[in-house]
């Protein structure tokens, strides 16, 4: 995972999420949890929806 | 002759315990007037239970005074009031870190992909907050 360690107030940063499709075809969802010291929100979790053909 | 020298003797001797009368009762009279003057003071004694009496009646007043007084805590309620209303002002906007998620759902929807493919994609995020965003981890799960 690539992401920026602080973001300022208003700045916005990217996260690059890497995800392998593997082989067992049909849908798929995977997730990432974000961690951060929001006090109203300390992880965020982050879902990839995808459908591997067979 | 001789009785009559006597006569004198005696009469002079009553003159001095006639003074003598007289002096004692100048002396009980002096006692009488300090009595007196005592009585008086007692009658003045009364008479400051009297005085008092009116201060007890002027005492109401000071009770009328308070009642002013709850006037103003009504009106400290609405300065308190006042003061709740720009507490609430301030929670509108995030304080401290906030985490904004930029992408949408459709976004993080890749489709369909084919079998074992390594797929790269990027989660934009925003700090909304007012204090610097730190990113602890991000982890798969």
């Amino acid at each position: 995972m690539d992401f920026p360690k602080v973001l300022r107030p208003g700045q916005v940063g990217t996260i690059r999420v890497k995800v392998e499709t593997g082989k067992s075809p049909g849908p798929h969802t995977k997730s990432v949890t974000i961690r951060t010291n929001d006090p109203n929100e300390m992880s965020h979790l982050v879902q990839f929806k995808f459908d591997v053909k067979g | 002759m001789k009785i009559a020298l006597r006569n004198l003797h005696w009469i002079a001797i009553l003159g001095l315990i006639l003074t003598a009368a007289c002096a004692a009762p100048d002396n009980n009279n002096a006692p009488a007037n300090s009595n007196s003057a005592p009585a008086a003071e007692a009658a003045n004694a009364n008479t400051p239970t009297a005085q008092p009496a009116t201060p007890l009646t002027t005492i109401p007043p000071p009770a009328a005074a308070p009642a002013p007084p709850p006037p103003q805590p009504a009106t400290a309620q609405p300065s308190t009031a006042t003061a709740a209303k720009p507490a609430e002002k301030p929670a509108a906007p995030a304080a401290g870190p906030k985490l904004l998620m930029i992408s949408q759902e459709k976004d993080l929807d890749f489709g369909k992909q084919p079998q074992d493919k390594t797929l790269l994609r990027p989660i934009r995020i925003k700090n909304g907050g007012t204090q610097p965003l730190n990113i602890e981890s991000v982890t798969p799960s």
